[in-house]
């Protein structure tokens, strides 16, 4: 199999570039793309998703925290059953293992079902070289081991693939003329590969679950290839990482609850074989069966321990994550992951395969936490994901342009003097219109799919003292603003906006000017010392005032003050305390107006206006608020909702300027899919997505009114 | 009775959510019903594929997929209970269809069709839970083209924790192989377009006593 080396951002950058212009690999995915959520919905209905998810996840935590304890009662447990049970430090140690069991048998031909523990270890390739017969019987393996190619889906590893090019591949095989029909083709899959299952003298499948009670194993599959790569041969090798140990068999058969139907929306994979013990055959002398189970470590013993990475060990390998994310919906399994693909595989090909390999794969993730809200095991891969970035600059250190980056936002003096600075230096680039070539921080290189915002003549904080609404004797609330950079320095108007609603509702606001940026880019640049410095100062700058709330316009810093201070302070008492306070008060535009204020339809003209809205990322699932900001919209204008609202505009900060292709053709889509509701204005909850959608449609010279959904209020205010 | 009612929901449960996963019900009488419905089945069925050489076997007709077919038409019964099987046995003993006990592997080019015994079934997912230790068996239900399942209604439980319990029990027994079998044998591999029959059967029928 081959795999491609990750180790130079500008050929990654051609690769990802391939991808895209895949036009075949395109469809297919956008198909696959809206399928899955449409399905995994239909299949998760009257069904307590977050309970079980919830029951994994604790179950899985409790179990890796004792990984060695419960690998010896397998092993002990599977060997009074006559089962050999070995376990291998590292991959190359795995593959010896089975090399090894084969030369004593005389194995020949070896009949694989699916295993992404053998795809990690690559062990075909392994055994290849050694001389052995190795052949994949699960249909979309085999068709991508004709091919030479590794899987682009961890459950679909064909997915790139169309039934053109497939059959092309089997006319090469069997050295026959085959048609494009898939059900013929199929067919010609089963015949070829009945007589593998027939040769071969070793049968290796993966193991889904090792329940650790009895020193059974379990493999799910659909095409029943394991159940005869476990039968037919004379040996059986399940080959398997040690993070599929769990206790007890409830909680191997509560994780099959949530597996297929979140990998595939099927309520149980066609086949779930169960493997406790050496059973009879007829083919040995002894009659008994050979079966042996290996457990791969290869770094999970240590992933266990770690504080934070240990949760990635509660993978149950469904594939969710990719189906649900942006960019491998643009990019394909190929290019987001070495081995492991999707969000998943940006975090388990720095923990097995070399930190120079995820180096680039970690930074093309736009943060949009789609994946974690479909993980069947409730992992926080976003998070892990900024682990991973946060520890390769601790090991790399920062390249130049982060830290500029670093120096400049870690200072907020000098970044708001450079960015004053920058008010006057774009005024020509501008020529007096809003949008300009080289921000947000001029620090990145320029790109074309949209146009970018001029920063403010005036920030919002220059403006405070003018525009700082009336103080009301009998305030309804006492709140701070909290105004993140692209409102402050941008988009002050969105600001005033708020503000002149909050006024006519008696809400005293205050502006504590020590404020600075939320510090998610710096986060996302694995910069985490900044971020803290840079969190220390806004939690402080806040601390004085007995708020009601901090309210935030922007969902990005709403969502990241909320959730990650909190997170990054864990081990600080002080600013633990401090953290805990200052993101219990943190509240989003939307939710502050219906929730807090108790605004209604009577608060409002209504037009006729049609509006449609983009669901930022850290609106609807940072901060889980989905209903108020669509009734707001409802109480001023005629909503028109727009098909994947709230799917990724592609944003993401700095990620938009690193992947500028990607970014664009997912803004592209998105306002495709805006446009297709006819509507005359869009609006939304986060001032960064006002940058990519206003300056996608501006580039696509779109006459719809893109802004922030108080502005639209405001507008409307009675 | 509530007992009852719950019963009778489970099996209607069981039979809706099959339909979901393409296998087919038929609820029996008795083992007679059942043997006369196995005969009819397989007798109309097309000729069964022979999908690798078997030593000494003629070879029929090219089937619609270019494979040559097996002449006489043969049902599996490995590890079926001696009384059940003796019953099929007699009705197909009458069509003129063959009987596989042992040996399997001397038919895994391919046969018509397989009878066993699921032990539960799980409504939640139209799931039969089968105990499959023994090899022949196993191979069996595999190497057929229509798998037959018979299942007593009394044993239908809601989910598949249900089964958690049994489950340990059978596997204290000493080694022990166990498949949890839902519909037939599918796949979604080419542009996740469903075939049925990618190994296994490409029926499963489940026949309720
Ligand atoms: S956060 Fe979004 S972009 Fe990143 S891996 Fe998850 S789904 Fe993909
Ligand atoms: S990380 Fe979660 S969603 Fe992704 S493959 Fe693993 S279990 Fe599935």
């Amino acid at each position: 199999m081959h795999v491609v080396e990750r180790k130079s951002m500008s050929k990654y950058r051609k690769e990802v570039k391939e991808s895209l212009d895949d036009k075949f690999l395109r469809k297919s995915l956008d198909k696959f793309f809206t399928d899955y959520r449409a399905n995994r919905e239909r299949i998760f209905t009257d069904f307590d998703e977050k309970g079980v998810i919830d029951k994994i996840a604790i179950s899985k935590d409790a179990a890796m925290s004792r990984l060695e304890e419960l690998y010896l009662q397998f092993k002990e447990e599977a060997e009074k059953r006559g089962v050999t049970v070995h376990r291998a430090d590292t991959a190359e140690d795995a593959n010896a293992i089975v090399a090894d069991i084969a030369k004593k048998n005389n194995v020949k031909r070896i009949a694989k079902s699916k295993s992404m523990t053998t795809e990690e270890t690559q062990l075909n390739t392994y055994l290849i070289d050694r001389g052995y017969d190795v052949i994949e019987t699960d249909l979309g393996e085999w068709i991508i081991q004709l091919r030479g190619e590794g899987p682009s889906h961890m459950v679909m590893p064909a997915i790139h693939l169309s039934r053109d090019q497939i059959a092309k591949d089997f006319t090469k095989e069997t050295g026959i003329e085959q048609d494009n029909d898939i059900q013929r083709l199929v067919k010609v899959a089963r015949a070829r590969l009945r007589k593998e299952f027939i040769a071969a003298d070793m049968g290796i499948s993966g193991a889904n679950v090792a329940v650790a009670e009895n020193g059974s194993i379990a493999t799910l599959t659909n095409e029943g290839n394991a159940r005869l790569v476990t039968t037919l041969p004379k040996i059986h090798v399940a080959f398997t990482g040690l993070d599929k140990l769990i206790p007890t068999l409830e909680e191997a058969l509560t994780s099959m609850l949530i597996l297929p139907r979140n990998a595939t929306a099927q309520l149980l994979t066609s086949y779930v074989s169960w493997i406790c013990g050496a059973t009879n055959s007829e083919i040995t002398e002894d009659k008994k069966r050979q079966v042996h189970i290996i457990f791969v470590d290869n770094g999970r013993s240590k992933v266990a321990l770690d504080p934070v990475f240990s949760e990635v060990m509660r993978c149950v390998r469904c594939g969710a994550c990719a189906n649900v994310c942006p960019v491998y919906r643009l990019v394909g399994g190929h290019k987001m992951g070495y081995i492991y693909i999707g969000a998943v595989g940006l975090i388990l090909t720095y923990l097995y395969h070399g930190h120079d390999n995820a180096k680039i794969l970690a930074q093309n993730c736009i943060n949009c936490e789609a994946c974690r809200t479909v993980c069947a095991a409730g992992i926080d891969l976003p998070k892990l994901i900024r682990e991973v970035r946060l520890r390769l600059v601790k090991e790399y250190g920062s390249s130049v342009d982060r830290k500029l980056m670093k120096m400049v936002m870690g200072d907020r003096k000098m970044f708001h003097r450079l960015l004053k600075f920058a008010s006057y230096a774009q005024l020509p680039i501008t020529a007096g219109t809003k949008f300009q070539r080289h921000l947000p921080l001029m620090l990145f290189p320029s790109h074309n799919f949209r146009a970018l915002p001029a920063i403010a003549s005036k920030s919002f904080r220059d403006q405070w003292s003018k525009v700082k609404p009336k103080v009301s004797a009998k305030p309804k609330a006492n709140i701070a603003i909290f105004a993140g950079c692209a409102q402050d320095f941008m988009y002050p108007e969105q600001l005033i906006a708020a503000l002149k609603i909050f006024e006519s509702k008696g809400v005293n606001v205050s502006f504590p000017e020590d404020q600075g940026c939320c510090a998610l880019p710096l986060e996302m640049v694995g910069e985490r010392e900044t971020v803290k410095s840079v969190a220390r100062r806004n939690m402080d700058s806040f601390v004085d005032g007995n708020y009601d709330a901090i309210v935030t316009l922007c969902a990005s810093c709403g969502s990241f003050l909320k959730n990650v201070y909190q997170e990054i302070f864990h081990d600080e008492p002080e600013y633990a305390e401090k953290a805990t306070n200052f993101s219990s008060k943190i509240q989003d535009f939307s939710s502050f107006m219906r929730n807090t204020l108790g605004i209604t339809a009577d608060d409002f003209n209504k037009s006729d206006e049609k509006v449609t809205y983009h669901a930022a990322c850290h609106e609807c699932r940072g901060l889980e608020v989905t209903e108020e900001p669509r009734e707001l919209i409802s109480f001023v204008a005629d909503y028109v909702p727009a098909a994947e609202e709230d799917t990724c505009c592609g944003f993401g900060g700095t990620y938009s300027v690193k992947f500028a292709d990607i970014s664009g053709s997912i803004v592209n889509r998105k306002l495709d899919n805006f446009e297709a509701t006819g509507a005359t204005r869009l609006v939304m909850d986060c001032p960064g997505c006002v940058i990519q959608l206003k300056g996608g449609a501006k580039k696509r010279k779109m006459t719809m009114n893109v802004g922030h959904i108080a502005e639209l209020l405001a507008e409307n205010m009675k | 009775m509530v007992g009852e009612k719950t019963k009778t929901d489970l099996v209607a449960l069981f039979c809706e959510k099959a339909e979901v996963v393409s296998a087919k019900i038929y609820e029996a009488d008795d083992m007679k019903a059942a043997a006369s419905y196995i005969a009819k089945v397989v007798l109309e069925k097309d000729p069964c594929e022979l999908l690798a050489e078997e030593a000494g076997t003629e070879k029929g007709p090219l089937s619609k997929n270019g494979v040559p077919t097996r002449l006489d038409r043969h049902i599996a019964l490995s590890g079926l209970p001696v009384a059940k099987a003796k019953v099929i046995e007699k009705e197909c003993a009458d069509q003129g269809i063959k009987i596989i006990y042992d040996g399997v592997r001397n038919y895994l080019a391919g046969f018509d069709a397989s009878v066993a015994e699921a032990q539960f079934g799980i409504a939640d997912s139209a799931t039969c839970f089968v105990v499959s230790d023994d090899e022949n068996m196993r191979l069996s239900t595999m190497m057929c083209e229509i798998s037959f399942l018979f299942l007593d209604k009394k044993n239908i439980r809601k989910d598949l924790l249900e089964v958690a319990s049994d489950l340990r029990t059978i596997q204290k027994k000493g080694p022990a192989y166990t498949a949890f079998i839902t519909g037939p044998s599918r796949t979604a591999d080419i542009e996740r377009v469903l075939a049925i029959g990618a190994h296994g059967p490409l029926e499963l029928h489940v026949i309720l006593f």
